[in-house]
């Protein structure tokens, strides 16, 4: 016996995206392994928020070398697990951005949500024309009102191709993070996905505190990139 | 010294030292780890860089200097500091998980609850926790479900996250502070900063969310927002607020089945209950002043406990209105009309159950003592041998009388039984009930 009657919540849901580089040069010097490992540790991170969130959140991932595809389609972060990405190919970014605002435009036709934040990842340069595809997301009501987030792995990375995909995105005051090593990556898709998720289900405070810092001596698992 | 402690590393309050075993939090500020210190294990809030001002020290020694106002609160005990200038902390209470849940992962649906009154119960707690605080001269700033915590097999309640706590005179209205959806109106507006006022809004927003689990604002108007952010928030809780029962406006009710899990509740409630609460959302929500005090929640919401009782149908627990008298009133849960009703006691205006597991309190039968909540004084028992037979046993010292069939006037001394039967008076010493 409990006192449940019946009835609908309508809480709704935070949809976080990752939009995941999969080139070939992801596969030097450890970044992609480094990678597999950040989200996978993020996962439990994530699952405590949706644990205290009336709606859930629900992951969706997708990885652009030669061409992009979906590798994680609307999936409740309680049944979330990573498969680890298989990197070849070049950087066609415009694409993945393509793919999304193609996603944005049917599947989240009418639907509900907090502000979706969405997660760009990338070690290096765009090889085709990304502004288009960034164009295209950005014109989606979706795309527009999302919280974007970059993390550059490396800096090899053009900071500025990071810069464009934040935009004016949280009033424009959030910069691309630098990710130099594994536990920067580490610290950094953590933030994103946890403290930035809180900040879009809770909006009140209109800021989103800074990823923490960590101290550049404890470089203890640094990889060579 | 980094914003994130480690497994072993080590942290000093003036007389301690303490170990740290592992994180059990996170947050905006900072993160929580479990320690160990000489004389057993506690929680640490540990301060991000950002947030290791120097206000805040100032803010944290002064909770501990002034002491916590009951139980209740998981106050900071001593400050502690690391190697490094540039961070401290405090240590604070563990709370036992293994009783305690923090209210928003019942709200996400991970608990469910057997009885109406753990819920009741909770919120009575809540409201005289609040009060303590609030006549401390402190205010509490953030009160939201994240900051809760509910023991939902007996209704006992652990305020945390205490760091918000401040004086309540501040003037400065630069700073936002609080949760979304749980903040009053003019806070959200940026016209005043937080206080004991703003914290009576938020605690109504918490009652009516344990009795009715719907937002008493998100109705119609917020289901069609599509993407919710800072300007729609700001909207449906500071500029534009409807209540979803508002008697005159009514366009922001609950949204038949998409929406409307508070019509499950809200309807089957007694009349008092819903008069408070549309009192504490239609001029409370725009008046600071007109808010509900806490003890008048303390009050309604122990006359809402007496009025618990079944369904005697599908034992579903259902609450008495005066129309359940005339035999109209529909059980929420199987849809029967009501028949048959328990004998019930009026002492004053307050009516009470004498349901067949009733428990009766002082402050029930005492109406002088608003906070003795608490303190069982009576239960209702079924003779062991006839069924047909129910008593109420008085628990209490105090010594009562009741008039027998025969005319006789028995008094009834601890551990002694009153037998419940139409038309019996009890005369409780302070007080007169009549049962019916």
């Amino acid at each position: 016996m409990s006192i449940e009657r019946e009835g609908k919540m309508g809480a709704r849901d935070l949809h976080l995206f990752f939009l995941i580089d999969a080139s070939d040069s992801m596969s030097y010097g450890g970044k992609a392994e480094t990678l597999n490992n950040a989200i996978r540790e993020s996962i439990p991170h994530i699952k405590e928020i949706a644990k205290e969130t009336e709606g859930t959140i629900k992951i969706h991932a997708l990885s652009f070398s030669t061409g992009a595809r979906w590798i994680v389609r609307n999936v409740d972060v309680k049944d979330f697990s990573w498969e680890n990405i298989v990197t070849k190919g070049v950087t066609d970014m415009g694409r993945g951005f393509e793919i999304l605002a193609e996603k944005l435009d049917t599947e989240f036709q009418g639907a509900r949500g907090y502000q979706p934040v969405m997660i760009l990842l990338s070690d290096g340069l765009p090889t085709d024309d990304y502004e288009q595809g960034l164009k295209k997301l950005k014109q989606t009501k979706w795309g527009s009102k999302a919280i974007r987030i970059s993390i550059a792995i490396g800096s090899e990375t053009d900071m500025d191709v990071l810069q464009d995909f934040i935009g004016d995105s949280f009033r424009g005051e959030l910069k691309p993070l630098l990710a130099k090593n594994a536990s920067d990556l580490k610290n950094y898709i953590r933030w994103a996905s946890t403290t930035v998720s809180t900040a879009s289900i809770n909006p009140v405070k209109n800021t989103i505190p800074l990823p923490p810092t960590l101290e550049s001596e404890i470089n203890v698992e640094e990889l060579d990139w | 010294m980094s914003d994130v402690l480690n497994k072993g590393d080590s942290i000093s309050s003036n007389t301690n030292r303490y170990e740290v075993i592992q994180e059990i939090g996170t947050g905006g500020q900072g993160h929580v780890y479990k320690v160990r210190g000489n004389e057993g294990e506690y929680a640490l809030k540990w301060y991000n860089k950002t947030a290791s001002t120097p206000e805040q020290y100032e803010a944290i020694q002064m909770l501990i200097e002034k002491g916590s106002p009951s139980e209740k609160f998981i106050w900071p005990l001593a400050l502690c500091e690391g190697e490094s200038p540039d961070h401290f902390g405090y240590i604070m209470p563990l709370i036992d998980t293994s009783k305690y849940t923090k209210m928003s992962q019942y709200f996400a649906g991970e608990i469910q609850v057997k009885r109406f009154e753990v819920l009741i119960d909770a919120c009575i707690r809540l409201a005289h926790g609040f009060n303590e605080l609030h006549l401390s001269g402190l205010c509490y700033r953030d009160i939201s479900f994240g900051n809760l915590f509910v023991n939902f097999e007996t209704g006992d309640i652990r305020i945390c996250d205490n760091d918000n706590v401040t004086f309540d005179n501040l003037k400065d209205t630069d700073e936002i502070w609080g949760t979304s959806g749980f903040m009053a109106p003019e806070i959200v507006r940026g016209e005043s900063a937080p206080s004991s006022q703003t914290d009576l809004f938020s605690l109504a927003v918490v009652i009516f969310r344990m009795l009715n689990l719907q937002h008493p604002l998100q109705g119609q108007r917020e289901y069609e927002i599509e993407i919710s952010d800072v300007e729609s928030e700001r909207m449906l809780y500071g500029t534009h607020p409807v209540f979803i029962y508002d008697p005159i406006d009514a366009t922001n009710r609950p949204v038949p089945g998409y929406k409307d899990i508070a019509e499950a509740y809200w309807p089957y409630y007694p009349e008092e209950i819903k008069s408070l609460f549309t009192e504490a959302f239609t001029t409370g929500l725009h008046d600071p002043h007109q808010r509900i005090r806490e003890s008048i929640w303390i009050k309604a919401l122990s006359q809402l406990r007496g009025q618990v009782t079944y369904c005697y149908h599908c034992e579903h627990q259902i609450f008495y209105d005066k129309t359940m008298v005339k035999q109209t009133s529909k059980c929420p849960k199987c849809h029967h009309t009501v028949r048959i009703l328990p004998l019930r006691m009026k002492v004053g205006n307050q009516i009470i159950m004498l349901n067949h597991d009733s428990r009766i309190f002082k402050n029930q039968i005492d109406p002088s003592s608003i906070m003795d909540y608490d303190i069982q004084v009576a239960r209702v028992e079924i003779h062991p041998k006839h069924p047909s037979v129910w008593g109420l046993r008085n628990l209490s010292s105090d010594i009562w009388t009741y008039t027998t069939a025969e005319q006789e006037i028995r008094e009834i001394s601890k551990n002694g039984v009153v037998p419940i039967r139409a038309g019996q008076e009890i005369n409780f010493g302070g007080s007169i009930a009549i049962i019916r």
